[in-house]
């Protein structure tokens, strides 16, 4: 049943005209088998809504992984009980692929949810998401692969796994442990879905690029231009000087805002510094002490801002 | 009664599980001797969810103590009166008995009065309360993580827990999860409690579910290798069961069951190693292969306990092999079209270590090194050719993409491009060896260019490496240097090639750059101890090792002068000429260090001339150590004969200096053999 669909990349407007294939792609639709990448999005939105969840839009920055978000940052931080999920879409200079290569990508998509203090039955709330976006756990291959992430430049690290649907990872799952340096109490879990893996296996595509977005527009349609030129910029027009006075002036902009208790800009321009760097990196212009020092730098950034947010938090909490 | 304690956690890693279930036993035996419990048979057993603890036959509570309290000397015991003294009673009443059942016993410091006391046992189901979250917490892994309030630290998230002793929940409560008689089922399932009735229903119950968990590792690799097999003879060949991708398995699922799929042909042109890493590492499938141990396009991948919508599933595992396998021949023909000469192009912007320049700089010293071996080991110019050739691409590969994903492929990826271009046998071989020998015992490069090429990058890599101040010490050794340094002197006495360790330093560290923190001095004692342990595995004894140790002659020829020694030593009069060398070098150390020429017209006394001349009659060095040890037996009589009859500290200080310069002389002449000094005294059956 599901194979046939995967032969037909735009199914929408033909079925339209053919009732027994409607039928049958309604049948699909209603047990949630196949699902757009809009849908999907959607459903898990609504699924954790109903968990509780805040659903927060977008951090409007460019930032290289969901981490970044100042929710997952500074919620992390502080003892105060967080649950927010939400769309990040991730920069990734170095991976693009002048959208030739339809299995990498500058510019993706990642679904997060943040959660503290971690519940007890969180990896059987994990499991039933993935319910709710049709893919049931039981007659698929879910597997819990040992894998525990770490940040260099947040200075952050956590314990858990990457999830392999049939193979395929589609989710990293970590107990965040370290967060810019500190400790964490109470802990916080986050579950990051990759949004396109899922779409690719929901609807048996063999490419990012044939994802359906909706049932008329493919993922390609909407991205395939954005690959083209943001390749050429980030690997051969992105002005090495300008980037390199970016990161300077972002750091220093930072440090100042840290001084006068301003946390929330003074992370942006970290978060800057951390963009402008990776597309340096995109760029060749790195060396490999170059690197070193750089991430070095963001990740001080980044202590500087925890330090601060968690300073005023106490603060705030000892005048209540 | 059974008692069982099952701690069901979140997926553990699959290499946790076996050490957390060895700890578990060991521990558990300790805290119940310390508790006086008795039991029949204890075992562990368990999955990546369910570390799980079986005790047979538990004592209901436990053994009954008896001890003997030591109390006040006797004399206390008694007052004048005939009654019990307060001591004496506040002794009893401390113990808990009555004043008349207190006993006196000699002491080595006379009669003390003594209290034989009983401490009854405690019933197991109470001590079980402590002693399973005592066991739990005992747990380390090579990993930990908090994730409740109470910040107990353990691999993964403990959710459930089970705690019988017979059919009774023993009670407790440990980082927020209370124990009790619930067992859960495959983890992509709903979490119906299986609930367990009593401990030796435990596997059964778990076994008889609609989806079987097997919880004991034996039977789940079983499991795993009937189903795989299962699938292989379907396709008429067998799989490639490599014991690590086996024990990962076995130890990531609770129930595994293989499933087998096909591989496009097009990947079979990738390089057998490659496809296999990929298969294995990557995604975790076992390759297929035919009775040649030839791959076949097949994969076997295995699911945890489920084999419902296989077909769907397999079509999952496909799509990811191949997206897997795609990226692998992407990677592999775009080094191919680079070539050998394009990567190492790359290697300038690539650093070594800090200070030792890029690894272009390395081939180009490990370049010079090899051709330096090559002359004084007298290979062929067309062996030397092929190794200089191998020299200069040998770290190529490195900037490959296939080695820049699959860093265990260095060296056979370039072996592979070699080959590829058509580049001598003698060339792709070499470069596929150069990094053998990969651990201490395992194989050395076969061919004698290889070993010449791997010898050089070894060596370069350790001068290196001291000469920036990189010495390893204690447990720190994170670049592997004493691998390095074994590999290099394996491969030196394989070849029998007449190396000493000084020249190695010499002509390992004569290109290297300049640098403050040079250590470079204590590299030929770091070979030695390398040839050392490769001298006590031969059971050579210490002092022998000691005797024959010499940066200056072929390492082979320093193997063979210790078997040597050890044989010449079963001679009493080898023996008595070490003891003699022992004297005289005791003699010396006390003495100034300046000694004036040997003056032979000072000597006053036969012995001494006598001595002189037996130094002077030795026949001259001939390279031959056995002969030499026995030519120095001649000195056994006239070196007795000196001790015995001449006072070395004669009252003229000029005789007296003379006469330790002719000890001096024929300690030079000793040591030109063999530290003979540092020989212990062989006992009656010693060497015998």
């Amino acid at each position: 049943m599901v194979e046939h669909w995967s032969e037909k990349p735009g199914v929408d407007s033909s079925i339209l005209s053919l009732g027994i294939s409607y039928s049958h792609f309604y049948l699909l639709k209603l047990y949630n088998v196949y699902m757009n990448f809009q849908d999907i999005i959607h459903n898990l939105q609504v699924y954790w809504k109903k968990q509780g969840c805040i659903v927060v839009q977008p951090y409007d920055l460019e930032k290289g992984a969901g981490t970044f978000n100042p929710f997952t940052f500074f919620g992390s931080l502080t003892p105060k009980p967080t649950s927010v999920c939400y769309v990040e879409p991730c920069r990734r200079p170095a991976d693009g692929r002048y959208g030739e290569n339809p299995n990498r990508l500058g510019k993706y998509y990642q679904f997060q949810v943040i959660l503290k203090p971690s519940p007890a039955n969180i990896q059987q709330l994990y499991l039933n998401s993935l319910k709710s976006i049709g893919l049931d756990p039981e007659i698929h291959d879910v597997r819990w692969i040992e894998d525990d992430w770490q940040s260099p430049t947040l200075g952050a690290s956590g314990v858990g796994w990457e999830i392999w649907l049939d193979g395929m990872e589609i989710t990293q799952f970590t107990y965040f442990q370290i967060m810019a340096g500190y400790t964490l109490k109470p802990i916080t879990v986050e579950i990051t879905y990759g949004l396109e893996r899922l779409a690719m296996y929901s609807q048996k595509k063999d490419t990012i690029f044939d994802i359906m977005w909706n049932d008329t527009t493919t993922y390609g349609e909407l991205v395939k231009e954005s690959e083209r030129q943001f390749s050429h910029y980030n690997f051969e027009e992105a002005n090495v000087t300008n980037l390199r006075r970016y990161v300077e002036e972002n750091e220093e902009e930072c440090r100042t805002l840290c001084k006068k208790g301003l946390y929330l800009p003074a992370y942006d321009c970290a978060m800057r510094v951390s963009h402008y760097f990776n597309t340096l990196e995109a760029r060749g212009a790195i060396s490999v002490s170059d690197r070193t020092n750089i991430i070095a730098k963001i990740r001080h950034l980044a202590k500087l801002c925890a330090g601060e947010y968690i300073k005023q938090h106490e603060e705030q909490e000892a005048t209540k | 009664m059974n008692a069982l304690l099952q701690i069901g956690t979140e997926h553990l890693p699959a290499r946790f599980l076996r050490p957390a279930l060895e700890q578990l036993k060991e521990n558990a035996i300790k805290i119940l001797a310390e508790n006086h419990l008795k039991y029949n048979k204890l075992e562990t057993y368990g999955t990546y969810k369910k570390l799980v603890l079986e005790i047979q036959d538990l004592a209901p509570s436990s053994e009954d103590i008896k001890k003997e309290i030591k109390g006040p000397p006797a004399k206390l015991l008694k007052g004048s009166d005939g009654k019990f003294t307060q001591q004496a009673l506040g002794f009893a009443a401390k113990n808990d008995i009555k004043a008349e059942n207190l006993i006196v016993k000699e002491t080595e410091k006379g009669p003390f009065i003594f209290a034989d006391i009983k401490i009854k046992g405690i019933k197991t189901e109470k001590l079980l309360i402590t002693i399973f979250p005592e066991l739990i917490k005992s747990l380390n892994f090579a990993k930990n993580m908090v994730w409740e309030d109470s910040c107990l630290r353990f691999a993964r998230p403990i959710r459930s827990i089970i705690a019988l002793y017979g059919s009774k929940i023993i009670k407790f409560e440990i980082a927020g999860v209370k124990s009790s008689n619930k067992a859960y089922g495959l983890s992509s399932f709903k979490q119906t409690p299986i609930v367990i009735k009593s401990p030796e229903q435990y596997k059964d119950a778990l076994k008889n579910q609609i989806h079987p968990i097997l919880v004991d590792i034996e039977e789940r690799k079983k499991a795993l290798l009937r189903s795989i097999e299962g699938c292989t003879r379907a396709l008429g060949f067998s799989a490639d069961l490599d014991e690590d991708l086996i024990n990962e398995t076995v130890n990531f699922t609770e129930h595994p069951i293989a499933l087998a799929g096909d591989m496009s042909l097009s990947f079979m042109k990738l390089p057998k190693k490659l496809l296999t890493t990929v298969l294995k590492t990557q995604i975790k499938m076992f390759p297929v292969i035919n009775k040649k141990g030839e791959l076949q396009p097949h994969f076997i991948a295995v699911r945890d306990g489920v084999s419902v919508n296989q077909e769907e599933v397999k079509t999952g595992f496909k799509n990811v092999m191949t997206a897997r396998l795609t990226d692998a021949v992407f990677f592999f023909e775009n080094d191919l079209k680079l070539g050998l000469d394009n990567l190492r192009k790359k290697l300038k912007h690539i650093n070594f270590i800090d200070g030792m320049g890029t690894m272009e700089d390395k081939t180009n010293r490990v370049k010079d090194l090899t051709a330096s071996l090559a002359k004084i080991l007298n290979f062929t110019n067309v062996d030397t050719e092929n190794a200089l050739e191998a020299a200069s691409y040998a770290y190529a590969d490195l900037a490959s993409s296939v080695v820049y994903e699959f860093t265990d492929l260095q060296g056979y990826m370039g072996g592979v491009y070699a080959k590829k271009e058509g580049r001598s046998p003698n060339v792709s071989t070499a470069l596929e060896e150069f990094y053998l020998p990969l651990s201490a015992n395992s194989e050395l490069p076969k061919t004698v260019i290889g070993a010449l090429v791997s010898l050089a990058g070894k060596l370069d890599t350790l001068a290196a490496n001291f000469k920036a101040g990189q010495v390893p010490s204690g447990s720190q050794d994170p670049f592997a240097l004493r691998r390095q340094a074994m590999g290099a002197i394996r491969i030196i006495l394989a070849n029998n090639w007449p190396l000493s360790i000084n020249k190695l330093v010499e002509l390992s560290s004569k290109n290297l750059p300049e640098n403050d923190n040079n250590h470079i001095a204590e590299l030929p004692e770091f070979l030695w101890q390398r040839l050392q342990n490769i001298l006590e595995e031969k059971q050579i004894k210490e002092d022998i090792i000691a005797a024959v140790k010499n940066f200056d002659i072929p390492l082979n020829k320093v193997l063979s002068n210790a078997e040597i020694l050890t044989e010449k030593l079963k001679s009493e009069t080898l023996q008595a000429v070490a003891e003699a060398a022992k004297r005289v070098s005791n003699i010396l150390k006390q003495a100034q260090q300046n000694l004036p020429d040997l003056n032979t017209s000072l000597f006053k006394e036969k012995e001494e001339i006598i001595l002189n001349k037996a130094v002077d009659n030795l026949p001259a060095k001939i390279n031959d150590f056995a002969v030499e040890l026995t030519n120095l037996s001649s000195l056994k009589q006239p070196i007795e004969d000196f001790f015995a009859k001449i006072m070395v500290n004669a009252k003229e200080q000029e005789i007296k200096l003379n006469r330790l310069a002719l000890l001096k002389k024929i300690k030079d002449i000793l040591s030109k053999t063999a530290n003979l000094e540092k020989l212990k005294k062989r006992g009656q059956n010693e060497n015998k």
